[in-house]
């Protein structure tokens, strides 16, 4: 096969390529904007090649993507965490289940679970204030959304 | 023996539940009491306030609750076991509080509360099992220093099972328009009752619960009430008025994470009302 007919096969294929690939990273944005959970780990993963360099600042976190900084040098703020717009754990529980939770939360900072805690009143005796490690808000959330998602079960057949 | 007394009202929604639960933490945290908590009414509510609704539904699936107790009665069986069927230690609580107990009720009892009504003869109360719960816990009752019942909205043959038992009746109100038309028939059916079964059941007083002190209609109804009682002899209302409050609605989550009874009613505001209606509420039993 020549180098021209290749070409032009490549040309009568174009079409078909670019409507395929427009359609997949269509149905992509369309989960990343109702999942942030999905968009966190699409971000982290596109973090991760190194292509997200080639993104302006300002596009370079996506919206509810609130990811734990892998060093001490750079901490996220509390002020910054909790001005972001924390996931909805209920919805990342209801689509991906307790082991979905547990990913999104472990990608999050204790400040965001914080906000998570509160905007939800998951602790509404907020015991959990002085609590200073991850795992133990990230446990209390899991258990508390469990709770609620799973609320009146036992009583739907009797 | 224990202090028994039941919380009534014909009318659901007016802090029968609410009440209880609180009254009962009360007693057994603040004053040390020994405390059973009966919840004879079919929606369950008490019962899932102290224990979660999985253990709930694993004791309703083997007997352990008192749908067991009823259903021995239509079928002349003897399955119910009380001392396998109180849940020891029970609220959210530091995991749970030492000496609150529960009777857990069941959602069941609707589908068999109707047939015994049937085998119930309502004028002179010699037939039908009134007596069922009053037996089933002779061997239990002096264990405890109060015994607290939360009845379902109606007078019916399951109420009148924790009115046998009872020593006093207590009414939750809102002050609205509807909550307290039901006052009259109570004092009515449960006086005739208590001549019928020859026991001595104590109208203890109307608690006012629910309370918006910002509308005009909450405070007029209870100007009313207060002067009804000494005009139309209705009960006391007792001094202490229970405040419509978020805190006591999320009181309801026997899954949070609780420590305090503080933590669980908030301090500064339903804390401190329903302290001053436990003390009250002992004034009253005690008198």
């Amino acid at each position: 096969m020549s180098h021209d007919r290749r070409d032009d096969q490549r040309d009568d294929a174009a079409p078909q390529l670019s409507a395929a690939v427009s359609a997949w990273l269509r149905a992509l944005a369309t989960r990343a904007e109702s999942d942030p959970a999905f968009a966190a780990q699409m971000f982290a993963a596109l973090r991760e090649s190194g292509l997200v360099g080639a993104l302006p600042a300002e596009q370079s976190e996506p919206r509810g993507a609130v990811r734990r900084p892998r060093t001490r040098s750079a901490p996220r703020s509390a002020a910054n965490a909790a001005s972001e717009p924390p996931p909805d754990p209920f919805s990342v529980y209801r689509l991906q289940g307790e082991a979905g939770l547990r990913a999104m939360l472990d990608g999050l900072e204790l400040a965001s679970l914080r906000v998570i805690v509160r905007e939800r009143r998951l602790d509404p005796a907020r015991i959990s204030a002085r609590w200073t490690t991850r795992e133990r808000v990230i446990a209390l959330i899991v258990d508390q959304v469990k709770a609620r998602a799973n609320h009146g079960h036992a009583f739907e057949r009797v | 023996m224990p202090t028994v007394t039941s919380l009534i009202n014909l009318k659901g929604g007016v802090g029968k539940t609410t009440l209880t639960l609180s009254l009962a933490h009360f007693l057994a945290l603040e004053h040390h009491k020994r405390v059973l908590v009966i919840d004879l009414d079919p929606q369950t509510n008490a019962t899932v306030c102290l224990i979660p609704e999985d253990d709930w539904k694993v004791r309703d699936e083997t007997g352990r609750t008192l749908y067991q107790l009823f259903l021995d009665q239509l079928k002349g069986t003897l399955r119910f076991n009380a001392d396998e069927a109180i849940v020891r230690n029970v609220s959210n609580i530091s995991g749970g509080v030492q000496g609150l107990d529960l009777l857990p009720s069941s959602l069941q009892l609707i589908k068999i509360q109707d047939r015994l009504t049937q085998i119930t003869d309502f004028d002179s109360y010699q037939r039908g099992p009134i007596f069922a719960l009053r037996d089933a816990l002779a061997a239990y009752l002096p264990y405890y220093d109060h015994v607290l019942i939360d009845c379902p909205p109606s007078l019916g043959i399951v109420t009148l099972n924790g009115l046998a038992i009872s020593d006093s009746y207590l009414i939750p109100v809102v002050p609205d328009i509807l909550s307290v038309l039901g006052i009259p028939p109570i004092l009515d059916r449960v006086s005739h009752f208590a001549q019928c079964v020859r026991r001595n059941i104590r109208a203890l007083g109307i608690v006012i619960s629910k309370m918006r002190a910002n509308t005009l209609l909450h405070n007029e109804m209870t100007r009313r009430l207060r002067e009804d009682f000494v005009e139309r002899r209705f009960p006391i209302v007792f001094e202490t008025i229970i405040p419509e409050s978020t805190h006591i609605a999320e009181a309801a989550n026997v899954m949070a994470p609780i420590n305090t009874l503080i933590q669980k009613y908030g301090a500064g505001g339903p804390y401190e009302e329903l302290n001053a209606l436990t003390q009250e509420y002992l004034a009253h039993v005690t008198r």
